[in-house]
């Protein structure tokens, strides 16, 4: 799926430089249900907006599904990312003015999909994850794992290859959390690729494979057994 | 997709109900200020476009320029131009009209009645289109018994009988006719500088005891218009007006006795653009109708687009503020795939959905002020909605203001880095567009105290016009019209005299001019015994009352005396050719300035000689020792300067003023006058007016511009502090954290309530600084257009005021949200994180 070769993120400001990724490969394959686990601050945020697209690295390779994404320009990379990379956030990031419905139905309207078949998804996304019955909430009346869930559906709406996670289940007590890491899990049964960051071992044990940051530097590989 | 973008908008607007609020009423103040203002200047951009090819009609001035006083325009011209002016331009000129109104008196079944009726050329008809409703104008201006009525005036007299071939009598110096009605034609709009009631062909031989009216070059007394030829233009005309001057006019020996003199060394003639004269007239005097300003204009239009500027930045302002949390909204929309362009547009759109709710309710706030507008304005304004050029120019509105207001959060806010804002509970970086609210507020208070300074200045301007001293006390002066007119004549003393005795009368007056009448006399004089050319001053008949009734202080010297009866101007009957004869006068001082006969007690005995009479083609003079020298009076046009002027006791002038002073009740006086006037000159309708009043009235279109002026500033204010209110709403909210922090510090309500205040003062001081030297600047332009004006100093005390009253503002709309805040449980606060 994709393949980071000396990858480095180095942040600077007036005052300080700070390196967040330090020459990191990593190859993640198609199908791969994927966790990265380290320390506060040692780069896995950074890690996962750079596999998103979110932000670009300062030295070395990206490729995805093959291709060295290197000096594409901001609209080809939001175009590759809205049709292959869905997004899990720990703080939900659900529009607040938007209905549960419409905020799964918003990732569908940057792609051209006729208004038919974008309500049809939703529906059956919705049902995927257990929150039909909120269709016509607002984000502020649903509980966090329901809201949480609302991000899953939207993530995956759009029939996203791969679906970044950071911290899903950090907000969420350990009941919601458990089932959202079921639900994501499911969808990796289903062959969706999923990156997850977590400080959670045990849910971290729902990845067949874990990795360790640690100052920006890959410090441990785990590949559980199947 | 589109639908989507709405439903965020539509809710975004819900949710934020403060906001939306305070965008849209001052959205919908701001436009509605602009559609009204933009009416009124569209109207008086559009007087005497109503004509065919308006283009090219003109209206021909006349300035008298005499060495040593100041040029003197006036936009009447004799009646012996317009026949010069054909033949001498025959190649460029299509047709000319005269309009003359004089002082028609209109009698219908044994009532008379004053209307304003124009004499005019058979040509009036290829210049000037009339909706004719009845009749035929060219049979109305076929002979000089036939008259043109317009719909009200065939209303008023006729009623419902077909006014055609009813007649009417029309009584004017010796012209005493009766006319047909052939013609009848609507009203005219009122966007055109001309203004008649009923149109009458001149019959210049019925005016032969009037010679200044129509014959003769040195008397201007009516208006003159010519239509150019379309294959001929202005400069050409232009550059031989001069050569026809001099090859046409006849310069009177009483002007100059030079061979070598030029008739324009002293008189000069120009023209102007019909459809130029409303805004921009060479001459504002003596024109039919009060005459609108480029520069009312002009400050309108600039105080419309200041309210909406005020508006608009508003918007940005709390727009941008709220953009920290709209920056996630939009972070995510691009992490879902959304692209720049979609977002740029889905926020311009979001604007414009609010400009455009703002521009209904705008305009049903016209809908519903347009009367009031119109009416207070004194014209017929419509807003035609189905009119494509003014649907065009509101979805301009909405497009240029939406774009404006809408650009700088649509750029900023698709700009945001989705890594940055969803990462964290981290901020977006916001130091640029704080850095910008703090601009734009101060800019927002710049324009308040401006707009507070400038309205300052206009109304003590406006006070100072109308209180100031005309040199004579205008309380209790009841002056009389149509007392000059040819029936009145005959019966002056006796009305005087009975006037006199009526109960509450203390003094009455008999002058040649009305107070506040306009117009202007002037007679050419000499100094006996030295050979000064073009030496004039105003002329006004007086009687012996004259001082005492309207209360004119002597400076040096006495008033006329009936006791002695060389007094005044002699008489001409008798003398021979070239004869000298002898007499007295006054003067005022700044005709002793004029005259150089230096101190007013120098002047006395000094002698002006005037030219009484013609025998046998030759002058008779009257030496004319000066008695008294009174105080300067601004007597004829309240708004200019007074001038020059000398008091003649003079048998024989004809006098058009009757001043009554008195000390009881108006309505009786008027009730005793009346009785008198109506048993003595029945013919003759009794019209009256207060001195004061009229004076008053003089300075209405000053009132107007001044209530205008605060209406509309107090909008724009009002605006501001609105988003004002909303931006310190939202500081307040912000800084709710750190004012829980700083409580638990210790700091009192009373510290942090100052320190929300003076986060507010600072951009009012600051304001002042920009403010201040340009509202000096435009006011002390405007003053200048004033003879007038009141001492520029007063502006040092109106500029602090208006720094005061801004600051006063921006801690009564920031000291609310403020103690609110300060007074909160810091606990509370804190917990919220
Ligand atoms: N925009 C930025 N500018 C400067 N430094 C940054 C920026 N973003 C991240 N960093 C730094 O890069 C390092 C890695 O940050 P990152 O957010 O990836 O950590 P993390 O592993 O996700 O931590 P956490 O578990 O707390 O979320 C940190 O030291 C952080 O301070
Ligand atoms: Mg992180």
């Amino acid at each position: 799926m994709l393949q980071l070769n000396n990858l480095s993120k180095i942040y600077r400001t007036s005052e300080v430089e700070t390196t967040a990724l330090d020459n990191v490969n990593i190859e993640i394959s198609t199908g791969e249900f994927a966790a990265i686990m380290g320390p506060s601050g040692c780069g896995k945020s950074t890690l996962l907006n750079i596999i998103g697209m979110l932000d670009t690295p300062s030295s070395g390779e990206y490729l995805f599904m093959g291709e060295n994404i290197a000096g594409y320009s901001e609209a080809l990379l939001s175009n590759i990312r809205k049709r292959n990379i869905g997004f899990i956030f720990q703080s939900f990031n659900l529009i607040d003015e938007l209905t549960v419905s419409e905020n799964i139905e918003l990732a569908l309207l940057y792609h051209d999909i006729p208004v038919s078949e974008r309500r049809d998804r939703v529906e059956t996304v919705m049902d995927k994850v257990g929150i039909a019955h909120r269709a016509g909430h607002m984000p502020s009346q649903l509980s966090g794992g329901q809201q949480q869930r609302v991000a899953v559906a939207r993530a995956v709406v759009g029939d996203q290859a791969m679906i970044l996670a950071d911290e899903p289940t950090g907000n969420l007590d350990s009941s919601h959390g458990q089932e959202v890491m079921e639900m994501l899990q499911a969808l990796n049964e289903e062959g969706t690729t999923i990156v997850m960051v977590t400080h959670s071992p045990s849910h971290a044990d729902f990845a067949r494979r874990t990795i360790n940051l640690f100052d920006g530097q890959v410090v441990a590989e785990n590949i559980r057994a199947a | 997709m589109f639908k989507n973008y709405f439903l965020t908008a539509w809710r975004h607007l819900l949710k934020n109900r403060l906001f939306t609020a305070i965008n849209i009423i001052g959205l919908s103040i701001g436009l509605m200020s602009c559609v009204l203002i933009l009416l009124f200047v569209q109207d008086e951009l559009s007087y005497d476009r109503i004509w065919e090819d308006s283009e090219r009609l003109y209206q021909v001035n006349t300035t008298y320029n005499y060495p040593g006083s100041p040029a003197n325009t006036t936009s009447r011209v004799t009646g012996r131009m317009k026949e010069a002016m054909r033949l001498y331009f025959k190649d460029d000129i299509e047709a000319a009209t005269r309009l003359n109104s004089m002082n028609s008196t209109v009698r219908i079944g044994g009532s008379a009645f004053k209307e304003a009726i124009q004499f005019v050329d058979a040509e009036f008809t290829e210049l000037f289109q009339l909706d004719v409703i009845n009749g035929d104008m060219s049979v109305a201006l076929s002979n000089t018994s036939n008259i043109a009525i317009n719909a009200s005036f065939a209303t008023k007299y006729f009623g419902n009988i077909n006014p055609i071939g009813q007649t009417l009598e029309v009584a004017v110096y010796d012209l005493n006719r009766v006319y047909t009605v052939a013609a009848v034609f609507e009203d005219l709009p009122h966007n055109t500088t001309l203004s008649f009631q009923a149109l009458a062909l001149i019959d210049e031989s019925a005016f032969l005891s009037a010679p200044w009216e129509f014959d003769g070059w040195d008397s201007a007394n009516g208006w003159l218009y010519f239509k150019l030829r379309s294959d001929s233009d202005e400069v050409k005309v232009s550059s031989q007006l001069k050569d026809f001057i001099n090859s046409n006019v006849v310069i009177p020996s009483y002007v100059s006795t030079d061979k070598n003199a030029q008739p324009t060394d002293f008189w000069n003639y120009s023209f102007q653009k019909l459809v130029d004269v409303q805004l921009n007239a060479i001459s504002n005097d003596d024109q039919m109708k009060e005459l609108g300003a480029l520069t009312k204009v002009v400050s309108f239009s600039i105080v419309a687009m200041l309210i909406l500027a005020v508006a608009c930045v508003n918007f940005v302002n709390l727009a941008t503020a709220k953009s920290t949390k709209r920056a996630r909204e939009i972070a995510i929309r691009k992490v879902l795939g959304a692209q720049r362009g979609q977002l740029i547009r889905q926020y311009l759109g979001e604007s414009l959905l609010l400009v455009g709710i703002a521009l209904l309710i705008g305009l049903v706030l016209v809908e519903l002020l347009l009367p009031f507008f119109s009416s207070f304005l004194n014209k017929h304004l419509t807003l035609e909605l189905a009119n494509p050029m003014t649907l065009l120019q509101l979805v301009a509105f909405v497009l240029v203001i939406g774009l404006l207001a809408g650009a700088y959060p649509a750029l900023a806010l698709s700009n945001v880095v989705p890594a940055t804002v969803l990462k964290a509970n981290k901020s977006a970086g916001q130091g640029q567009s704080v850095l910008l609210r703090q601009v734009l507020v101060v800019f927002q208070f710049a324009i308040s105290i401006g707009l507070i300074v400038a309205t300052g200045v206009i109304y003590a301007q406006t006070q100072y016009s109308i209180t100031k001293d005309v040199g004579y006390n205008t309380t209790n002066l009841l002056s009389v019209r149509n007392f000059g007119t040819a029936q009145a004549a005959a019966h002056q003393q006796a009305i005087r005299d009975r006037v006199q005795r009526l109960p509450g009368v203390t003094s009455v007056a008999v002058t040649s001019s009305r107070p506040a009448g306009g117009g202007r006399n002037s007679r050419a004089l000499q100094l006996p015994g030295q050979s000064i050319n073009g030496l004039s001053l105003a002329v006004q008949a007086v009687d012996h009352e004259f001082l005492e009734t309207f209360d004119i202080p002597l400076i040096a010297g006495r008033s006329f005396d009936r006791a002695r009866s060389t007094d005044g101007t002699p008489r001409a009957e008798g003398a021979k050719p070239g004869e000298v004869l002898q007499g007295t006068v006054m003067i005022n001082e700044k005709a002793v300035t004029r005259l150089g006969f230096g101190t007013p007690d120098q002047a006395l005995g000094k002698a002006i000689r005037i030219v009484i009479a013609m025998v046998a083609e030759q002058e008779v003079y009257a030496d004319l020792s000066v008695i008294g020298v009174v105080k300067d009076t601004v007597y004829h046009r309240p708004r200019n300067e007074g001038w020059g002027e000398a008091y003649y006791l003079e048998p024989n002038y004809p006098m058009g003023g009757l001043t009554i002073r008195y000390a009881g009740e108006r309505t009786e006086l008027v009730e005793g006058v009346r009785g008198i006037w109506q048993n003595l000159i029945p013919t003759v309708p009794f019209q009256y007016e207060f001195v004061e009043d009229v004076i008053q009235q003089a300075f209405s279109a000053e009132k107007q511009l001044a209530i205008l002026f605060v209406v509309f500033s107090l909008l724009a204010i009002i605006v501001a502090c609105m988003g004002l209110y909303g931006l310190a709403a939202f500081t307040a909210e912000q800084r709710t954290k750190e004012i829980g922090v700083r409580k638990v510090l210790g700091a009192s309500v009373y510290d942090i309530v100052r320190l929300l205040v003076w986060q507010f003062s600072k951009p009012v001081l600051l304001a002042c600084l920009l403010a201040w030297p340009v509202a000096i600047f435009a006011m002390l332009n405007w003053l200048e257009t004033f003879p007038y004006r009141i001492d520029t100093w007063i502006l040092f005390p109106i500029c602090l005021g208006a720094g005061a009253i801004a600051t006063l503002i921006s801690w009564g709309t920031v000291g609310g949200n403020a103690a609110k805040v300060a007074r909160a449980n810091p606990v509370r606060a804190l917990r919220y994180e």
